[in-house]
């Protein structure tokens, strides 16, 4: 009798399986675009950077066609009138491809644009993130000298500086940035070498401070704001070499007017590699090279993400030089891009080492540690 | 209780073969209710499966009205203040190996097509121009591997492809290639177009306030309705099917749990005398129905989910070819779907032997002899109430136009129909036995009339599947008749002229109509309007003119008001469903502005389930402001024409230009019409597969039944092969009743599902026709089959050994 229902009993549950297995949920599409296959090494019908070039303006803001990747990169520390802090970045990315022949249609891109606007509110320890993806086609992205966009997210070059409108879902940017520094070449004149092999080099300019004033929305607030930006702009083609892991970058605006870019490359065994660098700009506009061995950046305190990465968000960097030892402590944790692309990059503080003031604020990005 | 169980599990231990005929009609009549409930899915739910992958269940979807789109839409869009994000697509049918596929040409940076691609799967589209990503299962049924070539058709053009893949999507994306939009613009020379632009729902209003009036914006559940309400006839007659099936198996089940009842009779009694109640008995009896039930469904729903998987091509391909919608592949069961089905058709099981259970608690305690039951006297009650079903069913047709009220009173007739089928049948047998003209056939049929209680559930199930499944090819041969008039009728040209890749430009149509040998054209330029009915523009000559199959309103006079521009005229689908007639004013939104315009006539049609409205050719390009046709018929003038020299003319004006005679279209119409109808078929013979179970299982039941009658004629000298002859008799004898009660049914079922079905699921009507060569084929089709399902029966009872049977009681 109970072998009998037994056996009724797991005929049933049977069927029952293979019913549920039939009607259980399809599997969600779960692909996600990297733009990393895009940052690969480029072919060779790109255009190499191997040395310095002069750099004229505004032509040299423009696009420049025939290298692998370039970048519009603004980051900056904004204050709200009740002394309330926020953290900001807008990027455009142009990665060419390969260039072979293209289809017939106005659809035919020569390039991707990412677009990348992050806003860290600092009170709330919010970090606010976007991106945007366009082919370079149909006009729905692209930089030329006077004007940089994908989609209706812009930057206006003006007589005076640029304007920058940026709205996502939940937050946004309007922004005008007044240079207060001339442009400063980076690296030789503006060639910036990060590897051994001829092309492992970029064209490399910086405006390290633009008086910035506008707005700042996160959900339907709005609050004005002022304070400090960077632009950095860059191109090339196969910039990093093969043994890299990652980097380490600082733009740090000190309060007595000098601004500090360091970066530190890391090789695959965790040491800088010798092609780090950086640079001092001091309040005339005159500027220092610094060489691997002019600074140092050593990692300190570290936060786990979500998915178990450790990212360095306390560094200790010395300029001995500049008789500067500082210590450089991201405004809160969890400021890391969670889209295509996976990096750190957010708002910092600057305080001396020995005495603990406060000496100013930066940006510090931080690239390879969730690879 | 437990002496219960014990006593039903010992019955079943004895009489496998019962419990597993019990369990398989079940399994069948569940089997074929479920295919078709995920078939009927497949036609409402998944139907919009590319905006589904690309731009999520709720997208907002942008169009143009009657033809593409033109990419700067996108661009102003995607370039405004605020834009949402917008999936641009492009979609292209073509054809591999007979088989519908779409290439959708997407941009994986705008909106949602960006999450569809992997990195390398992306690179490999931005790569190479003519690849094209498909999911595995796409994939699997192309017989084709990633990095395979495919070469498809557009016409009479071919494309070649290079598969990708496989792309991580679901069914969604079943035949569904992406490409870059780049890339298949160019492949198919469509730069400049799009065939839609979807955006999340939110972004509805912000569209609206920037897309010119003539642009549509349609929410996913606005197209959801659009594709039920294009499948709405077909899926009404699948339910329709289902639900018959069922009703069949329910059959089979109750003259199986009769047959138990009968056979434990005894051992019930001697349970009732040692003092069990009825009450458990009661329990007993219907805890046993449902485990059966219950487990001959679970049987059901895996068959049905099998059986729905390997049919489902029989109904996307009409689906493709008429409504222009590409089904998924497989089916999508879903847990809440199996529950209902097991649920309905175990309910539905429990009442069916309500009735057994009333007989089972009269068994008076103590009474073992097995004697054939009493004659219960409910004959005169039960044809009361068939006849007042079948009444019921005639009220119910004419109260309501609907359709679902119409399968409702079919229901009802049937009903009724298969209360007095039993006692039809039962009048035919006693015919049968008194013209019978050996003794031994007389005999058998005597046998039979003697067991007629057990008889009489085989006998409804029998015909009523006979019936339905002769009435439903009468109907499907009623139906090609009628198509295949009308389009003999309509096709007036000597031959057409079409272009493999959209509509004939003007110039192109004057170079055409100038050749040699040409003595007249008509057109026809078929477009959905704004509100979303279909508009033909014809330029009709008098010639084509006579074409038409007038239901309603004069030709001349029709013809007349038609060319001034004051008139049109309309399908019969289209007048049914707006409830229009001659002389009613109809107003068409030109982007000129509204205009009226009066009914002059309505025409047969069945082409289009949802209506046309034909307007003459020339108002239209002037109303609406497009000089393009879709098709032009060639009037030959015989003293000049040489064919060769015009296909080589037209090759010469344009390559894409495709000429087909009169009789290939005609031919076209016709495997369409085929094609849609072979779901129908294989519906028909799987009820007759049940309706053979059924037959079985009671030849079964009576055989075992009268195991004592046929131990004594054995006994008194009967030899084993006229026994077998006596069995077989009898089965041929009832399989032969039964369809000849099914002949005037099946005629019935044909009227009713041409007359009154068909007009109210399509919205035409079909002229009046007999094609009995169902009628013919399915009489010695029973007979043949009645023969065979008796040879197991007979060697089942032929093998037994007398003497037990006899000494038994």
């Amino acid at each position: 009798m109970r072998r009998d229902l037994g056996l009724l009993l797991l005929l049933a549950l049977a069927l029952v399986a293979w019913l549920g297995w039939q009607a259980r949920p399809q599997p969600a599409a779960d692909g996600r675009l990297s733009a990393s296959g895009l940052l690969n090494d480029a072919p060779e019908s790109f255009r190499q950077v191997t040395g310095p070039r002069p750099l004229s303006f505004p032509a040299d803001h423009a696009a420049h066609p025939g290298y692998r990747n370039e970048w519009w990169y603004f980051t900056g520390n904004l204050d709200g009138p009740g002394g309330e802090r926020y953290g900001f970045q807008f990027t455009l990315f142009r990665f060419e491809l390969d260039h072979a022949p293209r289809p017939d249609s106005a659809w035919s891109a020569d390039a991707v644009w990412m677009a990348h606007l992050a806003l860290s509110d600092v009170e709330g320890r919010v970090f606010h993130q976007s991106e945007r993806f366009a082919r370079g086609a149909l006009g729905l992205a692209g930089a030329t000298g006077d004007r940089w966009w994908l989609q209706d997210w812009q930057v206006a070059r003006r007589s005076d500086g640029f304007a920058l409108t940026a709205h996502a879902e939940d937050f946004g940017l309007a922004l005008e940035l007044e240079p207060v520094r001339p442009i400063v070449r980076q690296g030789e004149a503006g060639y910036s070498r990060k590897g051994p092999e001829p092309g492992n080099a970029s064209h490399y300019y910086s405006i390290t401070r633009l008086a910035t004033s506008g707005r700042v929305r996160i959900g339907d607030r709005e609050r004005p704001v002022e304070g400090l930006a960077w632009l950095d702009r860059e191109w090339g083609s196969s910039q990093l070499a093969d043994n890299l892991d990652g980097w380490d970058w600082f733009s740090l605006q000190l309060d007595d007017g000098r601004d500090v870019m360091v970066y530190r490359l890391r090789t695959d065994d965790g040491e800088a590699s010798r092609f780090s660098a950086g640079k001092v700009v001091y309040p005339d506009g005159e500027s220092r090279t610094l060489g691997p061995a002019d600074f140092t950046a050593t990692p300190g305190r570290e936060w786990r993400d979500t998915e178990g990465n450790a990212w360095p968000v306390e560094w200790a960097v010395t300029v001995p030089s500049e008789d500067l030892s500082l210590e450089v402590e991201a405004r809160f944790d969890d400021q890391r891009w969670t889209g295509a692309v996976s990096y750190w990059e957010g708002a910092v503080g600057v305080r001396d080492a020995n005495s603990g003031e406060s000496l100013g604020r930066g940006y510090l990005e931080l690239s390879g540690y969730a690879e | 209780m437990r002496l219960l169980l014990q006593s039903s599990r010992r019955f079943f231990r004895r009489h496998p073969g019962q419990l597993v005929l019990a369990l398989a009609g079940m399994a069948a009549g569940v089997a074929v209710m479920t295919g078709v409930a995920l078939m009927r899915d497949v036609l409402i739910e998944s139907l919009d499966g590319a905006a589904e992958a690309l731009a999520g269940r709720d997208s907002v979807r942008v169009t143009a009205a009657g033809g593409p789109l033109d990419e700067s839409v996108f661009r102003a869009l995607a370039l405004a203040e605020g834009a949402p994000p917008l999936t641009p697509v492009l979609m292209q049918r073509v054809a591999f190996d007979g088989r519908r596929l779409e290439l959708l040409g997407i941009d994986p940076f705008s909106g949602g097509g960006r999450g569809l691609l992997p990195p390398d799967l992306l690179g490999q589209l931005f790569e190479s121009p003519i690849a094209a990503a498909a999911n595995a299962s796409t994939l699997a049924r192309l017989d084709r591997a990633a990095g395979d070539p495919l070469t498809v058709r557009i016409g009479d053009r071919s494309l070649q492809l290079e598969l990708v893949g496989p792309l991580p999507a679901g069914q969604a994306l079943d035949d569904r290639l992406l490409m870059d939009i780049a890339a298949l613009q160019d492949a198919v020379d469509r730069q400049g177009q799009l065939s839609w632009i979807d955006a999340p729902a939110e972004a509805r209003e912000w569209l609206r306030a920037r897309l010119r009036d003539s642009l549509q914006i349609d929410s996913a559940a606005q197209r959801r309705d659009a594709a039920a309400r294009l499948t709405e006839g077909m899926r009404a007659n699948l339910t329709a099917m289902g639900l018959i099936s069922l009703a069949v198996g329910l059959f089979v089940i109750f003259s199986v749990l009769s047959f138990l009842l009968v056979q434990r009779r005894r051992s019930l009694a001697i349970l009732r005398a040692v003092g069990v109640t009825s009450a458990r008995v009661t329990a007993m009896l219907l805890l046993e129905t449902a485990v059966v039930a219950g487990l001959g469904a679970l049987i059901g729903l895996v068959l049905g989910t099998l059986l729905a998987d390997s049919l489902v091509g029989l109904v996307r391909v009409p689906v493709a070819e008429l409504y222009g919608l590409l089904a998924p592949a497989g089916v999508q069961p879903s847990a809440p779907l199996y529950a209902g089905v097991w649920i309905v058709a175990v309910g539905a099981a429990l009442l069916s032997v309500s009735g057994l259970l009333r007989e089972a608690r009269r068994i008076p305690p103590g009474r073992i002899l097995r004697l054939p039951p009493a004659d219960s006297g409910q004959r005169l009650p039960s044809a009361i109430a068939a006849f007042g079903l079948l009444a019921l069913a005639v009220v119910t047709v004419f109260a309501s136009r609907s359709l679902p009220v119409a399968f409702a009173a079919l229901f009802l007739a049937l009903g009724g129909f298969a209360l007095l089928a039993p006692e039809l049948g039962v009048r035919l047998l006693s015919a049968l036995r008194r013209i019978a003209p050996r003794r031994l056939p007389a005999r058998a049929l005597a046998l039979l009339l003697a067991g007629q209680k057990r008889i009489r559930p085989a006998l409804a199930a029998l015909s009523l599947a006979l019936a339905l499944a002769v009435g439903l090819a009468m109907m499907v041969l009623g139906f090609r008749a009628a198509v295949d008039d009308w389009i003999d009728r309509l096709l007036r040209a000597d031959s057409y002229v079409t272009a493999s890749q959209g509509a004939l430009a003007p110039a192109t149509v004057d170079r055409i109509a100038g050749l040699p040998g040409i003595d007249t054209t008509s057109s026809a330029r078929r477009v959905t309007v704004d509100d979303g009915r279909q508009l033909i523009a014809y330029d009709l000559p008098p010639r084509a003119w006579k074409g038409f199959e007038w239901l309603a309103g004069d030709s001349e006079a029709a013809y007349t008001a038609f060319r001034a521009g004051t008139a049109v005229v309309i399908s019969e689908p289209l007048a049914r469903r707006d409830r229009l007639e001659v002389g009613d004013e109809l107003r068409l939104d030109t982007p000129a502005g509204s205009r009226p315009f009066r009914v002059a006539a309505v025409y047969r049609d069945y082409a289009s389930e949802r209506g046309t409205i034909a307007l003459h050719a020339p108002l239209y390009r002037q109303l609406y402001d497009d000089r393009r046709r879709d098709s032009l018929g060639l009037y030959y003038d015989p003293a000049t024409l040489d064919e060769a020299a015009l296909a080589e003319r037209l090759r010469a004006i344009d390559p894409d230009l495709q000429l087909t005679g009169r009789e290939a279209v005609r031919e076209t119409t016709l495997a369409v019409f085929d094609r849609t109808f072979r779901i129908s078929w294989a519906l028909a013979a799987l009820v007759a597969v049940i309706a053979v179970i059924a037959l079985v299982s009671a030849l079964l039941a009576l055989g075992l039944e009268r195991r004592r009658d046929y131990a004594t004629l054995r006994a008194l000298g009967l030899t084993r092969g006229r026994l077998h002859a006596l069995v077989v008799c009898q089965t041929a004898g009832l399989a032969l009743a039964a369809a000849l009660v099914a002949v005037p049914l099946s005629i019935a079922i044909h009227l009713g599902l041409s007359l009154v079905i068909q007009p109210r699921a399509f919205g035409w009507s079909l002229p009046l026709s007999w094609p009995l060569a169902p009628v013919a084929v399915m009489l010695p089709l029973a007979l043949v089959c009645g023969l065979l399902a008796g040879l197991y029966p007979a060697w089942r009872i032929g093998r037994r050994d007398p003497a037990p049977e006899l000494k038994e009681e």
